[in-house]
């Protein structure tokens, strides 16, 4: 499509150069300006020859792009879609299960503390005792020494690797993200999200993906790093409930979604109630507007000619 | 509740939505057999494949949102159903209804 372009321009350049906007009539009658009326000929020829295979180009790196921007990926009806829904904190609980067994040893959330956990999935008894699990570096003592406690509240989950390098490092070069805002960081991000947890299949026809990449056809270009990692029973839920590949990825997907919008729940009920109040407001302002403007809208204008 | 075999619903949902895909289903297949003598490694059928998972996912989409939307419908009924359906997106269970 570039080239098509090129082209044109080049050769637009050498027609404005030679005869200058020839009238066509007179390029169909003259006998004399013959020569130069069959250059000109064999160039709009050119140029509409650049044109089409400037635009067949274009159609052919159209469909190179399918693979490009990965498989569209379907809506599904997440239960907190609504005008008026909250999140299935019962599924945020669950999906925290699940990151934390399989998703934690190689992808961060260094943006979520467990005091945020308190409340939306977990009691306070029960976040304090999962912080208390994991060794924490705190800063230095008396003595000038960093040193490792047992983790509080107000740490942050903790990183599966020290920094990017480390990351790179041990999986072949490519970077787990940082999970916090994920499904803000992609387009349709939950939707996308749980499509790809759950799209693994095998390349189509043609396709070789090389060692140590995986086909996915939702992921662009569809050659993703990370291996298929949700499979049934992987993970044995505390509620009992069956751990399917679609319920660990609904479930995680329901954990990530409130991990980049906590505030989704008070910012629905403040939307909805403003709204509501906003709506009234324009009803009063109206009514007072027109009933100010109605003594100019309602006067009479008397045109009398004197004679 | 505990079943020994659990079913992903999501598989579940693709298989029997294999009937309304034939045709792109029929092109895909089509398109392999066209490239299999093909040695030059640059012909592929990912459009086709394209095709054929669009249509899988706009069915199980579609076939997700139509029980939520019975879900919905039996909530507000009332109904104090005895099923005990799993699709991964929501559970209808009577422990659920008995709020």
């Amino acid at each position: 499509m570039v080239g098509g372009g090129f082209i044109q321009q080049i050769l637009r350049r050498k027609l404005h150069s030679q005869s200058l906007a020839t009238p066509v009539r007179s390029w169909l009658s003259s006998t004399k300006a013959n020569v130069d009326a069959g250059s000109s000929g064999v160039r709009a020829f050119a140029l509409l020859g650049a044109g089409v295979t400037g635009l067949l180009s274009f159609s052919t790196v159209a469909s190179a792009d399918e693979a490009e921007h990965g498989l569209a990926c379907p809506d599904y009806p997440w239960p907190h879609d609504g005008i008026l829904s909250s999140y299935d904190h019962a599924s945020i609980r669950r999906g925290h299960q699940v990151y934390q067994q399989v998703c934690a040893s190689c992808h961060s959330m260094s943006l979520i503390s467990y005091r945020d956990l308190v409340g939306v999935a977990y009691t306070e008894e029960e976040a304090k005792a999962m912080a208390a699990e994991i060794e924490v570096v705190d800063g230095p003592n008396d003595e000038g020494e960093m040193f490792t406690r047992p983790g509080k509240l107000s740490d942050r989950l903790p990183q599966p690797y020290a920094n990017e390098s480390a990351a790179r490092f041990a999986n072949g070069g490519a970077y787990p993200p940082d999970l916090s805002l994920i499904t803000k960081a992609r387009h349709n991000g939950q939707n996308y999200v749980f499509a790809l947890l759950t799209g693994y299949r095998d390349p189509p026809a043609g396709i070789s993906i090389r060692e140590g990449l995986h086909y996915n056809p939702y992921f662009p270009g569809g050659a993703i790093a990370m291996p298929k990692m949700l499979n049934d029973e992987a993970v044995e839920y505390e509620d009992g409930v069956p751990a399917t590949e679609a319920q660990m990825g609904k479930d995680v997907v329901s954990f990530l979604s409130w991990a980049a919008e906590p505030e989704m729940e008070e910012r629905k009920l403040m939307g909805f109630k403003w709204i509501f109040l906003l709506s009234l407001a324009l009803l009063q302002a109206a009514y007072y507007r027109r009933l100010k403007w109605s003594v100019l809208k309602s006067r009479k204008l008397v045109l009398d000619v004197v004679n | 509740m505990a079943d020994d075999e659990v079913v992903d619903p999501k598989k579940y949902l693709e298989e029997s939505c294999n009937p309304k895909c034939v045709k792109p289903l029929l092109e895909y297949q089509a398109c392999v057999k066209r490239i299999q003598g093909d040695d030059s490694g640059q012909k592929h059928c990912t459009g086709q494949y394209f095709d054929y998972w669009q249509c899988i996912d706009k069915c199980v989409s579609f076939s997700w949102i139509m029980a939520f939307a019975l879900h919905i419908f039996f909530f507000f009924l009332q109904f104090d159903t005895e099923m005990n359906l799993d699709f991964g997106i929501f559970r209808l269970h009577p422990s659920y209804l008995q709020n």
